[in-house]
């Protein structure tokens, strides 16, 4: 009889499968790539490796909020990009940088808002909405920029630069910064009860509404959190380097959305950590990594994200399969079951 | 007997073609509307009624449409293909890649839609075979897609394609662009097929309750995969037209045609929601776009503006989609 109490592993219980998969791949990678290309373990390409994924997982913090509840913003990349702007072109105009800083942000919150009262409030499908909003913004983003230079502002006060090149210890600063907020977050996921009412709202939205949780009100500020974080990020990378332009942030929104996918997450909602958006931030960064140090070309970098975006929804696909109880053979095999299609 | 049976058969027309159902799914409206905007610009700038512009106006969108007809019926089927504009972009730059490395003509257009045709059917077996939402998986080989476009585009090297090629697309029949003739040939044809043929009707029950679909014995997962490769290859074919329009390998080639498509497609009276859908209003919806876009550039509103209106549609329409799906509901 005893046999059959059997103890859940620590990983199982705190359902940390899939992150630690994708920890264990991280290293792997980080290995290889180490043997690989003598580059890697040198100080600037580690100095850059931070940098990179500082913004990164700011963003990816937003985006897990989103995925737990069963949404995403595709609108974080061009959100970071018009953020940066905003903050420069008010400190352009002469404002105080904690001004222009909150400038930033309060774009990002707007769009954000605008975002959340579309999906949440009229119930308009969340891919279109982003969409829309990715191209709407960089719409305008094109319109303030046509009469600049391709650089962009790059005339800032030394005080706003320090905001995003201070340094602790030969760390990066934006990076420490981004793994305290990682663990904050991680914090609020795992002990409050709004941090597990999300992901009980993603898995369950009708149980989850029926017990009193408000879903309408939540995917509303989820939106706005994201297009803050996003914002964060934008502002915070404007002053690390130092220049303001209409590039930033372009197909970020992909590769954050892949990183959420690889760790943990799920477009249907109710899975994920932030925990999982750290392991997955570091796959998507070491991979962009990868391929500038074996210097492959950037249209083949393009094929590979988009084939492990692929693979990882048709893994993604198949696992939800299992879940509602489909055996292998009737998944993989050649004569699948009609009834389920 | 004949006509009792006829009377019979009516009603059931009369509830799918009725007009009442919905944003534009009576087409007379958009087309009153379409043919509003075009009188107001032909009212109020001198260039627009002009032929040269009317021709080029009418050239551009007989193109699209041959990228819209199987992305419609994928969206009645509701599923939606975003690889669209990317496998337009490869199909275009194969084929160009082929007739420069000395390949002829109708070989090198069939491989380059043999490719395009086998991306249809990895689109459509990957979202029947595990059940993934298609939205997801057509991003992804979208950027697949695209990247290899790009690989093609940059081998390329700015070079411009064969004489022959450039000439294929300007290719008259009864004087007027052969692609107009296509379109206004398709759209009869798409006329016939949805009033007459059980396969649409087929479509229609799938994008309403795909349970009841598979219930009745219908092969879902059949019809979706021969739409989703119909929906590749169609947009290959406009490619092929585009590519020898433009003359060279350009990276920007079908940039952000998919959301051109969605909109145009739901003006048109397709629903994200599936079910519904209409080929007639599909390209009455590409032309009031490029009406639109057409009219922008008349009154010398700035291009970098157009991204921002398309993005502005795109919400728009599928807000107004939204809302009207839920009322009927």
């Amino acid at each position: 009889m005893t046999d059959t109490i059997r103890k859940t592993s620590f990983l199982r219980s705190a359902r940390l499968e899939q992150e630690s998969l994708t920890f264990g791949v991280v290293l792997l990678l980080a290995v290889a790539l180490s043997v690989v290309s003598p580059a890697f373990l040198d100080g600037n390409n580690l100095a850059s490796l931070q940098t990179a994924l500082a913004p990164n997982l700011i963003v990816a913090l937003g985006m897990m909020t989103l995925f737990m509840i069963g949404r995403f913003d595709l609108s974080v990349g061009a959100v970071m990009g018009i953020s940066g702007i905003a903050s420069a072109m008010a400190l352009e105009a002469g404002m105080p940088v904690p001004v222009a800083f909150l400038a930033g942000i309060a774009t990002g919150l707007l769009i954000g808002a605008f975002n959340g009262l579309m999906v949440a409030r009229l119930g308009i499908n969340h891919l279109i909405v982003t969409l829309g909003v990715l191209y709407m913004t960089r719409g305008v983003i094109e319109v303030v920029m046509s009469g600049e230079k391709l650089a962009g502002f790059t005339s800032f006060p030394p005080a706003f630069n320090l905001l995003g090149q201070w340094e602790v210890g030969g760390l990066s600063g934006l990076f420490l910064f981004a793994l305290l907020l990682c663990i904050g977050f991680e914090a609020f996921l795992r002990l409050t009860f709004r941090g597990r009412s999300l992901l009980f709202l993603g898995g369950n939205p009708q149980a989850a509404e029926a017990t009193g949780i408000r879903r309408r009100s939540t995917e509303f500020w989820c939106f706005v959190l994201s297009g803050g974080l996003a914002a964060l990020a934008g502002v915070l990378m404007t002053a690390r380097v130092g220049m303001a332009n209409r590039y930033m942030g372009e197909g970020l929104e992909m590769q954050i959305f892949i990183a959420c996918l690889i760790g943990g997450g799920s477009i249907a909602g109710g899975k994920g950590s932030y925990a999982g958006a750290l392991a997955g931030v570091l796959f998507v960064t070491l991979l962009t990594n990868a391929f500038n140090l074996l210097s492959v070309p950037s249209e083949w970098q393009a094929v590979v994200i988009g084939a492990v975006l692929v693979l990882v929804v048709v893994v993604d696909g198949i696992m939800v399969l299992r879940k509602s109880g489909r055996p292998w053979s009737s998944i993989l095999g050649p004569f699948p079951n009609r009834l389920s299609a | 007997m004949m006509s009792q049976q006829l009377e019979q058969i009516t009603p059931v027309r009369r509830f799918r073609f009725g007009g009442a159902r919905g944003f534009g799914s009576n087409v007379l409206p958009l087309a009153l509307v379409t043919a509003a905007v075009a009188v107001f610009l032909a009212a109020t700038q001198p260039n627009f009624a002009t032929a040269s512009n009317l021709n080029s106006v009418l050239f551009g969108v007989s193109i699209e449409f041959l990228a819209i007809i199987g992305f419609t019926y994928v969206m009645v089927m509701r599923e939606i293909d975003l690889s669209v504009g990317s496998v337009f972009a490869l199909t275009g730059m194969l084929t160009g890649t082929l007739l420069v490395a000395d390949w002829p003509f109708w070989p090198a257009a069939l491989v380059a839609l043999g490719v395009a045709a086998l991306i249809g059917f990895i689109n459509g077996f990957l979202v029947v075979r595990f059940n993934i939402n298609s939205l997801m998986l057509t991003i992804g080989t979208m950027l697949l897609v695209r990247g290899l476009a790009n690989v093609l585009a940059n081998s390329l090297g700015g070079q411009t394609y064969p004489r022959a090629f450039r000439q294929f697309a300007r290719t008259d029949l009864f004087d007027i662009r052969i692609t107009i003739v296509v379109m206004v040939v398709a759209v009869l044809a798409a006329w016939v097929f949805q009033r007459q043929s059980a396969l649409f009707r087929k479509m229609c029950f799938i994008g309403e309750n795909v349970r009841s679909a598979v219930l009745h014995g219908i092969r879902v997962g059949r019809i979706k995969i021969l739409a989703f490769v119909l929906s590749s290859v169609t947009a290959g074919i406009a490619g092929i037209f585009t590519a020898s329009r433009i003359t060279h390998a350009d990276t920007q080639m079908g940039m952000g045609l998919e959301f051109v498509m969605v909109t145009a497609a739901i003006i048109g009276g397709a629903s994200l929601y599936g079910g519904r859908g209409d080929l007639r209003g599909s390209a009455l919806g590409l032309l009031l776009l490029a009406l639109v876009l057409n009219g922008m550039i008349m009154f010398d509103i700035e291009p970098v503006f157009q991204q921002f209106v398309i993005g502005a549609l795109l919400i728009a329409t599928v807000a107004f989609d939204t809302v009207l799906n839920r009322r009927a509901k």
